[in-house]
């Protein structure tokens, strides 16, 4: 690669990171621009409502830009962000839940299995709406879990460190979830 | 093995995530019971609409540059 070659590539995260924490703010919009839908797309998986997940979107970078001095960039720049996303959105979780009864952080109401013999109806054909709706009302704990691993993609592993619990936890926090979803998809279809 | 431990290790066993003992009584079970087949039936259907949830393609983004406008950036 010869040496105006790259100059003229564009600037790593890293780079921009340093910058806007020396006070550029044409590097810090860069940042933004570079991962803005990232972080949405996150924020309304986790939210379930667009207003929300804006209004979130925004606290995010505003956080963001008091932090970004303590970017070392010893892990990939989005990693550092998704876990600072996934964080901000917990802590919004846990200021909505001292303020309503009945969000329950972990939601410690047992999944009960609502049998197929129970219930005259098979689970109802789904469709990503119906799911996307399901999901919304999930406790944050379990739709944390459910959206990083079967949403996203994210390995147990990896979802334990990003939340400081342990891999096992990740796993049965997810099959709870998933448990918990079909329940509420059959009771979605009851009333419709 | 009884609904409730099959059950338990449904998310498991859709992982192939099982030993291979845990996993064949698991396998046994669901042919058998047609109510705990129902139950990982639905599991599979689950995991697999959701890899379709949120898709980037699928949702609709605010306006980045309004965002933007609207922010309010200052140091700690
Ligand atoms: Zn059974």
């Amino acid at each position: 690669m010869s040496v105006a070659e790259i100059e003229n590539m564009p600037p790593t995260d890293f780079e921009l990171a340093q910058k806007s924490a020396a006070g550029d703010m044409d590097a810090f919009e860069e940042l933004y621009r570079r991962h803005f839908r990232r972080v949405y797309a996150l924020c309304l998986r986790m939210m379930g409502n667009p207003t929300e997940a804006e209004d979130l979107t925004q606290e995010v970078f505003t956080n963001l830009y008091k932090k970004i001095g303590s970017f070392r960039g010893d892990s990939a720049f989005t990693t550092w962000l998704h876990r600072m996303t996934v964080n901000q959105v917990l802590m919004h979780f846990r200021k909505r839940s001292t303020r309503s009864e009945r969000t329950t952080e972990e939601g410690e109401t047992p999944v009960q299995i609502v049998l197929g013999t129970e219930n005259p109806n098979r689970m109802p054909i789904i469709d990503r709406i119906a799911l996307e709706k399901a999901i919304a009302e999930l406790p944050p704990g379990y739709r944390t879990v459910f959206v990083l691993h079967d949403v996203e993609g994210h390995e147990h592993e990896e979802i334990a460190s990003i939340l400081g619990i342990a891999a096992g936890t990740s796993k049965s926090q997810l099959h709870k979830a998933r448990l918990k979803l079909r329940n509420l998809l059959k009771e979605q279809a009851a009333l419709n | 093995m009884n609904c409730v431990k099959t059950l338990e290790l449904i998310s498991e066993f859709h992982a192939g995530a099982l030993d291979e003992t845990d996993r064949v009584v698991v396998h046994t079970h669901l042919l058998e019971c047609v109510t705990c087949a129902e139950v990982f039936n639905d599991v599979e259907v689950i995991v697999r609409v959701a890899k379709v949830t949120y898709l980037e393609t699928s949702i609709h983004f605010p306006d980045e540059h309004e965002l933007w406008r609207r922010m309010n950036l200052t140091k700690a």
